[in-house]
């Protein structure tokens, strides 16, 4: 792993263990059997870039995502994040992270408290941390979404009101709000219809052109990453099986497992070629 | 007339709803056929699933003609059905999880379905069973056949589901996302499984989905569906190359690419289900 001094997030062989009832029978407990969500993974991320962690379900991509965002405790390993060590971190310290890291889910159906007005849904974090008078607040809550294309008109609406797309515009503005140095992003486009899709994708695409905020991008989704991400991860069983710039990992990869996972998209082309290869360790 | 399927001016509309849920669709379908039918959510491509397998439920009201071989499907009464289904027309669905039942082993549903169908004795439906259970690729198939759905990943429960489904080798199969729920590694064995199987049986096939890849692979031709209406019905190969409806070009402009980076994000990818955000545009020049 590069070991750039300007990276923002420095995840260092970082484990995650569950123990889960063997098959014995649920009631005898000794007989746990252990399993390694995340096996010692290291990544790091440096100021302004998105990094895409790709796996299929299993790999431990949610879990890495939830080891960063501190809603999941760490095994083993260390977390790094502004040269600040928080693997481990104390009640104060969560409070200032929740206005450093942000997270934007993948059902903006569940994420978003119905009975809210948009502006307050964008709104909330801010009065959390008292961040502002009442008029800086709107102010910044108009910013946001401007910036992430939603109409000024939309923030008295309610969630229901708005469809798919709208309200994951609506996470992300929630999300940019305190204008964190991090958003861990997990599945964020794959509840949505492949135009929405596309229209979300190239709002996170402008994120990583136009601001300094690093994105951390977990899909399952190989061929939704390309056009969001500097860098890519290839994830599986836990490990981090290749990492790379972007043209790096789909035009020459390395492992036998992104290749096979690259040629398991079927091409929306009838004319190209669909022959899979198949992985096996 | 030899089409296996020929659907004429079916609308089906839904208790309470604004619009009908898909409106005047007609299209054919040869023996030996796989037809794509594709579209977003709320494009009435399952309605349009359920209405040919006879499968509408009870507040759905509908107009036109659904015929199979001849035989009138739109408001058959299930008595009327039972005998095509299984044997003639049958279904993969989309979650496996939902499919099988959790109380049975999947050994005992698929060999109840074949002693149902077929006159079989149970040793002979056992064998049939764990013969099939082999077919779709799944290792250790006599062991598996007392194995009950929770203990067997996705994967494997969507290989159960298509071997109930082609067991009886119905000359229909109406797949609604049959791999949808799967990873991709295994959608990729399972689409080719279902080839396969198709193709080996001369079986003809429905398949909806809303994913273009799958479609450019798997079918001859294609149905894109919009707010239940059918835009365009074409091979595929005009479909993805020269589609004549704006929404179709649309649709595949949306596709993300992985196989080059040449496809910038175009500006030009205006959704028309996304009007709010189009209009935006306009009113404050921001893209």
């Amino acid at each position: 792993m590069s070991e750039e001094s300007g990276s923002l997030l420095r995840v260092d062989v970082v484990r995650k263990e569950y123990y889960r009832p063997g098959n014995a029978g649920a009631l005898r407990w000794r007989k746990n059997e252990r399993l390694v969500a995340v096996d010692d993974v290291s990544i790091s991320l440096a100021r302004g870039e998105t990094l895409s962690v790709v796996g299929e379900s299993g790999s431990g991509k949610t879990t890495l995502g939830r080891m960063i965002l501190g809603l999941t405790d760490v095994t083993s390993g260390t977390i790094e994040f502004d040269g600040l060590d928080i693997t481990r971190r104390l009640p104060q310290q969560r409070r200032q992270l929740t206005r450093e890291i942000q997270v934007v889910f993948q059902d903006p159906y569940a994420s978003i408290d119905p009975r809210q007005r948009i502006e307050d849904v964008i709104r909330e974090p801010l009065d959390i941390h008292r961040i502002g008078t009442r008029k800086q607040r709107r102010e910044r809550v108009l910013e946001v979404m401007h910036q992430v294309a939603l109409p000024e008109r939309m923030s008295r609406f309610f969630p229901h009101q708005l469809s798919g797309g709208l309200r994951q515009r609506v996470s992300i503005a929630t999300a940019l709000v305190l204008r964190p140095k991090l958003i861990v992003a997990d599945e964020p486009v794959s509840a949505l219809d492949v135009s929405v899709q596309a229209q979300i994708l190239e709002l996170f695409a402008e994120l990583r052109r136009t601001t300094s905020v690093s994105i951390l991008f977990i899909s399952h989704d190989l061929g939704v990453v390309r056009e969001v991400s500097d860098r890519v991860a290839v994830m599986r069983h836990g490990r981090i099986v290749e990492t790379g710039s972007v043209n790096q990992v789909f035009d020459q990869p390395t492992h036998g497992y992104t290749s096979a996972l690259l040629s398991a998209i079927p091409p929306a082309d009838p004319r190209l070629p669909f022959q899979p290869i198949s992985y096996s360790d | 007339m030899n089409d296996l399927l020929a659907v004429q001016n079916l609308s089906v509309s839904y208790a309470g709803a604004l619009s009908p849920s898909i409106a005047d669709v007609s299209f054919n379908l040869e023996a030996g056929e796989i037809i794509g039918v594709v579209g977003e959510s709320g494009s009435g491509k399952t309605t349009l699933g359920l209405a040919l397998l006879g499968l509408l439920p009870w507040n759905a009201s509908f107009k036109g003609s659904v015929q199979f071989d001849g035989t009138e499907i739109l408001g058959a009464s299930e008595r009327q059905l039972r005998p095509l289904r299984g044997t003639q027309l049958s279904t993969i669905v989309q979650n496996p999880a939902t499919a099988l039942n959790p109380s049975f082993s999947i050994g005992s549903q698929i060999v109840a379905l074949l002693r149902r169908h077929l006159n079989l004795t149970k040793t002979e439906a056992r064998s049939l069973a764990i013969d099939w259970l082999d077919r779709v690729g799944i290792s250790e198939p006599k062991k598996r056949m007392n194995s009950y759905s929770h203990q067997l990943s996705g994967g494997m429960n969507q290989r159960v589901v298509i071997a109930m489904a082609l067991a009886l080798s119905p000359r229909l199969v109406i797949a609604d996302e049959p791999t949808s729920a799967l990873d991709v590694t295994v959608q990729a064995a399972v689409l080719g499984l279902i080839t396969e199987l198709i193709e080996g049986s001369g079986s003809s096939m429905v398949l909806v989905t809303h994913d273009l890849g799958v479609i450019a692979q798997m079918c001859s031709r294609v149905i894109v569906m919009k707010d239940g209406r059918v835009l365009e019905v074409g091979e595929v190969d005009q479909i993805f190359h020269a589609p004549r409806n704006p929404y179709t070009k649309h649709l595949l402009d949306s596709q993300p690419s992985h196989t080059s980076q040449s496809k910038p994000i175009s500006k030009s990818r205006h959704s028309e289900a996304d009007v709010a955000t189009s209009r935006l545009s306009e009113e404050y020049g921001h893209e």
